[in-house]
């Protein structure tokens, strides 16, 4: 303590000594003040010039790689005898985006010659290969293709480039293609220099004259009303998502447009900007930068888009809503002509191509959901299967490639159906218009690939999915499984059953009654006859046969859980599904015996096109095949004679059942032939009722998605002979007989003979029988 | 009871008539299964459908593939075959065998079951099936259960 106070003594003596000099004049003191606030200042300002170069410095390489997963459809398959017309394939390219050119000059162009189609084909990176841009041609004979010829002679096999049906931007909405320099056209890349930024390759990042001007305008009309802002700085302004025009804004904006100047290249610097600038909106989805822009505007790439076609999409960049070309094509066609004759000024473009570009019409697709494909349901399929593995931020950031199963022209067919019919149902049975809703589910009988699936009445609208969220009553669909668990006990689809009123008192429960839809029983009857005309009390009285707990364990095999109701009103169907899990139960059947899990992704490639992950076909055997064939061909007679012969494809090869909740508040059917699977529902949200049976509604669904597309005829493995029943009585028939079907059954000769009709029994076979009796 | 007896006789009489016609070779026997007129006639495939050019063309890429030891490409190359042509027994097998080179047992062995079930009684694919069964089975480790399905399934020389 003492030491110390003995070193302070002598300080203080220099203090006093300090303060006997001569005051300073009062203009040093200032300069020092000048000197150390300066140096405050500098060290502020430099402070803050760091703090921005490392914000923007990693928003922009955050964003220049920062890519939503794309997802693709299935690509159209091309081959000779592949069943497409000439007419269907000009469709296909045209919603591909490929356009008309006799020279057939760029990739991405056709031409009709007579029955044959030259296409000039993009280059596409599959999943297994890379495909070059190539000219083809494709030879038609009727409605399939007869011959594919290339450079090299004739090709066996080739895909059109898959359609891009979405992809997966982030929450906040923003969704946009990344380009690279040399995916940029260089007409738009001058093109946009000329139009928004004329001193883009000299200035610092900011134009001191621009905003100077900007400023004077600004204090003259009493408004901040002009931005003054080059290239990059918009590109800062597009990082923020901030409208707001105040000073201290600009100021910052111009100090990061400084900094990115610096750091950056000016190449670099424009790809971002064509990256990034936004172009449009579309519902909750923000179309930014030019590459989704072409094909959000003209469902074509970039690299494809014409003079006038870029300078429509650069008018845009001045006002996405002033400008819109959907809602105000005659100021966008204005504003596009102004910046044509600004290109052609500028020698962007000559005197033939000017005169060309500003004779075409604005140009844009018919509406912004016909641009490309764009189906929210399906898609929320996607991300379901895609969850376990990746999370949001890998979906939304990492540029992964996904290729999808679906079919955009049966998503179409489908879609179309719904909307049709459940318009022509409503106005038939006098339902409030609007009142119905759907949900529809198409999916390859053998591997489950989903090729499309319908949430709602609307598509291309993000909403409730009822395909894969609406759980309802299933009604008579679930019925297929009780005859299933009969045929594995032993019984055949010629076994008899009554068809008896009954009661059913449950342990702790209340008596059941169930009854027929018609109130009328039939007595002794075949299953078949059973199944076919959906007979309640048969079903409910095979059901005790066989024991319900049976049933309910084979409901679970088949569905992948157990039921959730433990009564025998399951017989009937008092168990909800969802479509999906009704896709996932008659899968079982459509694939002669396996639980086929309904899929949508085929596999995932990250951005250089490595494979990630690949999803194969997922089944497990569930169902033995003997016994699929008999419920399979069981639900042919259905079609034939039973509970769905009113749809014009009954007898055509189909397999299928119909299902009606109680009340009629549900209307369902699945069936499938050789190709597809098919899944309907047909009912009101608010659960009210419809007043509609499986026939009358789910079926003329899909009756008029068949319509659409060719039936394939059901063709069973080869198995067991078919023997001729009588369909109402099950007595063994000549196949000439009235009213007989053709089924498997065991052994034909311990069927009982319809009398007087054609058969005679073998002699051995009658003793046999009468030494069994 | 004469008539009694009368109708006794006649029974045993056409007892033993019944008895020698039992024992004569068996009459041609009246088809009753025929095209049935009353529905559409489902006619199984004698023979797999004959694999076309397309196809040809997949599975010779995916063999290049396995030769390469490619095998993800291999099984896409299948699957895009399998995606023409989904009721073809054979292609099944070879994209089991192609899951089965990748590691993938469960999957190759229920790829080689859907097989055996579109095989159904046409010998020469079921037998290939099942002989890609007794693969799979023994890359598991059931070394007695693949000899038992090879014992079976092996092809009869000429």
């Amino acid at each position: 303590m003492g030491s110390s106070l003995a070193k302070r003594t002598p300080k203080k003596g220099k203090r006093s000594k300090r303060t006997e000099r001569p005051r300073k004049s009062w203009w040093g003191r200032l300069f020092r003040f000048g000197v150390y606030t300066g140096f405050l200042v500098s060290l502020g300002v430099a402070g803050y010039l760091l703090y921005l170069d490392r914000n923007i410095t990693k928003t922009f390489e955050g964003r220049r790689w920062s890519v939503p997963a794309q997802l693709y459809a299935r690509p159209t398959e091309l081959y000779p005898t592949a069943r497409i017309s000439l007419v269907e394939l000009e469709t296909e390219l045209k919603r591909l985006g490929y356009r008309l050119d006799p020279n057939l000059t760029t990739p991405g162009t056709f031409k009709r010659r007579g029955r044959q189609l030259d296409i000039h084909l993009r280059d596409f990176r599959f999943m297994e290969r890379h495909r070059s841009a190539q000219r083809i041609t494709v030879y038609f004979n009727g409605d399939e293709i007869r011959q594919l010829t290339g450079r090299s002679g004739d090709i066996p096999l080739l895909r059109l480039d898959p359609a891009v049906i979405g992809s997966f931007f982030p929450s906040h909405g923003e969704d946009r293609i990344i380009l690279t320099p040399d995916e940029v056209p260089e007409l738009l890349a001058e093109g946009l220099k000329a139009i928004e930024d004329r001193g883009f390759d000299k200035h610092v990042g900011f134009s001191l004259r621009g905003i100077l001007r900007a400023l004077v305008a600004n204090i003259r009309s009493g408004e901040r009303a002009q931005g003054g802002s080059t290239l990059t700085q918009q590109l800062v302004k597009s990082y923020y998502l901030d409208n707001r025009r105040t000073y201290e804004r600009k100021l910052q904006e111009v100090a990061m447009a400084f900094i990115l100047d610096a750091r950056f290249s000016k190449e670099d610097i424009l790809t971002a900007y064509v990256n990034e600038i936004f172009l449009g909106q579309n519902g909750a989805r923000a179309i930014h930068g030019f590459g989704l822009g072409a094909q959000f505007y003209f469902n074509k790439p970039l690299t494809e888009l014409d003079p006038d076609e870029i300078a429509t999409m650069i008018s845009i960049i001045r006002g996405p809503s002033f400008y819109n070309p959907f809602r105000h094509p005659e100021r966008a066609l204005e504003r596009r002509n102004r910046i044509l004759n600004t290109f052609h000024k500028d020698g962007l473009i000559d005197e033939t191509q000017f005169n060309v570009a500003v004779a075409q019409p604005i140009g844009v697709v018919a509406s912004p959901n016909s641009a490309g494909a764009y189906y929210p349901a399906f898609l929320d399929q996607v991300r379901a299967e895609l969850k376990e593995v990746y999370d949001s931020s890998d979906l939304s950031s990492r540029g992964l490639r996904i290729f999808t199963t679906i079919d955009p022209r049966l998503q179409d067919d489908v879609q179309r159906s719904i909307t049709r019919t459940l318009g022509q149902i409503e106005t038939d049975r006098r339902i409030d218009s609007g009142a119905l809703q759907a949900a529809a589910i198409v999916a390859d009988t053998q591997t489950g690939e989903i090729q499309a699936l319908v949430g709602g009445r609307k598509g291309r609208v993000d909403g409730f999915n009822r395909a894969l969220s609406a759980q309802r009553p299933v009604g008579s669909l679930i019925k297929p499984v009780v005859y299933l668990v009969a045929l594995e006990q032993g019984h055949h689809l010629a076994s008899i059953v009554k068809d008896e009123p009954l009661t059913l008192t449950p342990p702790n429960g209340q008596p059941w009654s169930p009854k027929n839809f018609d109130g009328e029983y039939r007595g002794d009857l075949p299953l078949v006859r059973a199944l076919a005309q959906s007979l309640n009390l048969a079903t409910v009285h095979l059901g005790t046969t066989i024991g319900l707990d049976h049933v309910q364990n084979r409901f679970a095999d088949l569905v992948g859980r157990a039921p959730r109701n433990r009564y025998p009103s399951l017989l009937l169907g008092a168990e909800d599904l969802s479509p999906m899990e009704m896709l996932g139960l008659y899968g079982n059947f459509a694939s002669n015996g396996f639980r086929t899990r309904p899929k949508a992704v085929i596999a995932v490639l990250d951005e250089r096109g490595r494979p990630l992950t690949h999803h194969p076909f997922d089944l497990t055997q569930t169902i033995q095949s003997g016994d699929v064939a008999a419920i399979n061909r069981a639900l042919e007679i259905v079609m034939a004679k039973g509970t769905g012969r009113s749809s014009p494809f009954a007898r055509q090869g189909i397999a299928g059942k119909t299902g009606t909740s109680n009340d009629n508040r549900d209307s369902w059917f699945a069936g499938f032939d050789n190709t597809y699977l098919s899944v309907v529902w047909v009912g009101r949200d608010d659960n009210e009722v419809t007043g509609l049976t499986g026939a009358s509604g789910a079926l003329r669904v899909w009756n008029n998605i068949a319509r659409q597309q060719p039936i394939t005829p059901l063709q069973h493995p080869p198995g067991p002979e078919l023997v001729a029943v009588e369909f109402d009585t099950g007595l063994r028939a000549a196949p000439s007989c009235a009213d007989v079907v053709m089924i498997p059954v065991p052994d034909k000769y311990e069927l009982p003979i319809k009398p007087g009709c054609g058969i005679r029994t073998r002699v051995r076979d009658r003793i046999r029988r009468w030494l069994g009796n | 009871m004469v008539r009694r007896f009368i109708q006794g006789v006649l029974v045993a009489l056409a007892a033993m008539l019944i008895a020698a016609c039992a024992s004569a070779p068996t009459p041609p026997e009246v088809r009753d299964v025929s095209e049935a007129p009353i529905e559409r006639e489902t006619t199984p495939e004698a023979t797999p459908p004959p694999s076309n050019a397309a196809t040809r063309t997949l599975l010779a890429a995916a063999d290049e593939a396995t030769q390469n030891h490619n095998h993800t490409d291999a099984v896409a190359y299948l699957e895009r075959a399998i995606r023409l042509d989904s009721r073809n027994s054979d292609l099944w097998v070879r994209l089991s065998s192609a899951h089965l080179a990748k590691g993938e047992i469960e999957v190759a062995r229920q790829h080689a079951r859907k097989a055996i079930a579109l095989a159904g009684s046409h010998e020469a694919l079921s037998r290939s099936a099942w002989l890609q069964l007794a693969d799979v089975e023994e890359a598991d480790g059931n070394t007695r259960e693949a000899r038992s399905l090879r014992r079976r399934y092996r092809p009869v020389r000429s």
